[in-house]
């Protein structure tokens, strides 16, 4: 049987787990001496757990920022690139290219703008004359978690520009030139024309990175590790910390349980659309 | 006139973009071959301007750079390929083999492909700890192979039902074993596919952070993401040493990326049912 080495590798690495993570989740273990059976209450704690609430909040604002603004910028770039310029496909590569390295080397990399006296940022908000706006933008509690965001802007609009430039190429030129003739402005055209026809293409996009932002780690494990005061915590690096600094691995799975029902429910649209093309 | 005008805010717009989209890397690149006392006054400030290799002869030498990278390639390179040579049999199953729930195992399979890495993490290390792989090559390397396989088997299932169904039985017919059709037909009509595949595993495993910090815990296999987190000491960050060290960790991205973005861009265009 073909399908039986992947399934057995699958079965025991990935499938188990996941389910033991479920029964881990009801019992108080510190990962030495034994499990000890506590039912749902890791659960009723979590919801009352005013750092998990912080994180989960911490997470939705993610979840909306960075989809927004990788998905706008993405759509701003891909669109405009259609303008016949000389220099697309460069600008393509240049804005695609911080999607192939790490979040840790993408974290160092703006840690570095970010420095309140070795960075860029500063420096030229000092140069423009804004100097009061000049800050540790990673060691304020007010823009740790923005700065961050901005950070991962940086690393995936790459991923939305190319998706929607894709849906872009299907478009038949015939459309456009129709309404080009019809009378329509750049504007109507891109509003009444373009637009819609994207609509699958954002989808993709706003769903990818919607997950994605849910389980968002690295980047703020290697800019903050959720400080300064908790002000960049996010869900699944609040795991991380609990079940392996504070040794709480009960606790900790119970977090990983509640980030993988977020995940599940927000990819519900992913797997219809998985499903879908199955069948067809 | 009022199209120059246009056409100028365009440009304008573009000009901006790449700038910032350069910027980081570039600084940080600028950074790796300054010494400290230079970019202490900002690495954009040219005099007095010393250019020196220094920085990456310490982070390599002394801070260990050249044992994660070298870790980097043992996990990489066997992450990668074991994963993918699974799926495409298991793709071959799916597309073309009959057996019962055959559909529904598929599903199942490619629904893990959004369960979040947290979601393993605890009952992972106390399976590896259990089969004495904790800490090991070899553990990392099957758990990479293991969470590589739901996209692997995804894209390559697809894009086997594409090929004729004729040219199988044709072959069937000629009385090739199923194992012949997949190894000398199915596999030589997807090296596209494959190296796509290939490329995409390979930045993924390459750039991973977590299962690594979770599953090595000592220097001497950990790769060179963790390693990076380790030369990253919270409060006073040498950049001169973590620039140079950054950019020993993106050099192979980035020249997978420049000769083989094509690759990677229809990886992504596939992964998502394109």
């Amino acid at each position: 049987m073909f399908v039986l080495p992947a399934l057995a590798l699958f079965a025991i690495f990935v499938f188990y787990p996941t389910i033991s993570t479920f029964y881990i989740s009801l019992h108080k273990w510190n990962g030495f001496s034994p499990m000890r059976f506590l039912g749902l209450s890791n659960y009723l704690k979590l919801l009352r757990d005013p750092l998990f609430l912080n994180a989960l909040k911490n997470t939705v604002i993610w979840m909306v920022l960075y989809t927004c603004l990788t998905t706008g910028l993405g759509l701003t770039i891909a669109v405009l690139l259609e303008e016949n310029l000389w220099y697309a496909g460069m600008v393509k590569s240049i804005v695609f290219f911080p999607m192939v390295i790490s979040y840790v080397a993408g974290g160092i990399i703006w840690a570095f703008i970010y420095d309140p006296d070795f960075g860029v940022l500063n420096a030229f908000l000092r140069f423009i004359k804004l100097s009061s706006l000049a800050q540790p933008w990673l060691g304020n509690p007010k823009t740790a978690l923005y700065s961050i965001i901005i950070a991962g802007t940086w690393m995936w609009s790459g991923f939305s520009m190319i998706i929607i430039s894709a849906g872009l190429k299907s478009i038949p030129p015939q459309i456009t030139e129709a309404a080009k003739i019809d009378g329509a402005n750049n504007w109507q055209l891109f509003w009444h024309v373009t637009l819609p026809l994207l609509i699958p293409p954002l989808m993709v996009v706003v769903i990818t990175t919607g997950i994605n932002s849910l389980k968002v780690f690295d980047i703020v494990f290697t800019m903050t590790r959720g400080g300064p005061f908790y002000s960049s915590e996010v869900i699944a690096h609040f795991m991380y910390m609990e079940t392996f600094y504070h040794s709480k691995m009960g606790y900790g799975s119970a977090i990983a349980v509640m980030l993988f029902l977020i995940v599940i429910t927000a990819s519900i649209p992913y797997l219809k659309r998985m499903a879908k093309g199955m069948s067809e | 006139m009022r199209i120059k005008t246009g056409r100028i805010f365009l440009h304008l717009f573009f000009i901006i973009v790449s700038v910032i989209w350069l910027i980081p890397t570039i600084g940080l690149a600028v950074a790796s071959i300054r010494p400290m006392a230079e970019i202490v006054a900002g690495w954009w400030n040219f005099s007095p301007l010393t250019l020196t290799l220094k920085n990456y002869g310490t982070v390599l030498a002394k801070k260990g750079m050249a044992r994660y990278f070298l870790n980097s390639i043992i996990i990489t390179v066997p992450s990668s390929i074991i994963p993918i040579f699974f799926a495409s049999l298991a793709a071959y199953g799916f597309a073309w083999s009959k057996f019962r729930w055959k559909n529904l195992i598929f599903l199942g399979c490619i629904a893990m492909m959004i369960v979040p890495l947290q979601m393993v993490l605890v009952p992972l290390l106390k399976l590896l700890k259990f089969l004495g792989f904790l800490n090991t090559y070899i553990g990392i390397i099957l758990v990479h192979s293991s969470f590589g396989l739901p996209f692997a088997i995804f894209l390559l299932r697809n894009f086997f039902v594409s090929i004729p169904p004729e040219l199988i039985d044709a072959a069937k017919i000629d009385g090739c074993s199923e194992f012949r059709i997949y190894w000398k037909m199915i596999l030589p009509l997807s090296g596209a596919a494959l190296a796509s595949l290939a490329i995409f595993q390979f930045v993924w495993v390459w750039n991973s952070l977590l299962f690594e910090l979770v599953f090595l815990k000592t220097q001497e296999i950990q790769p060179l993401t963790v390693g990076l987190i380790n030369l990253k000491s919270r409060y006073l960050p040498e950049w001169n040493l973590l620039s140079a060290g950054s950019l020993i960790s993106l050099i192979m991205p980035l020249i997978i990326f420049l000769l083989l973005q094509k690759y990677f861009v229809k990886g992504i265009l596939a992964g998502i049912g394109k």
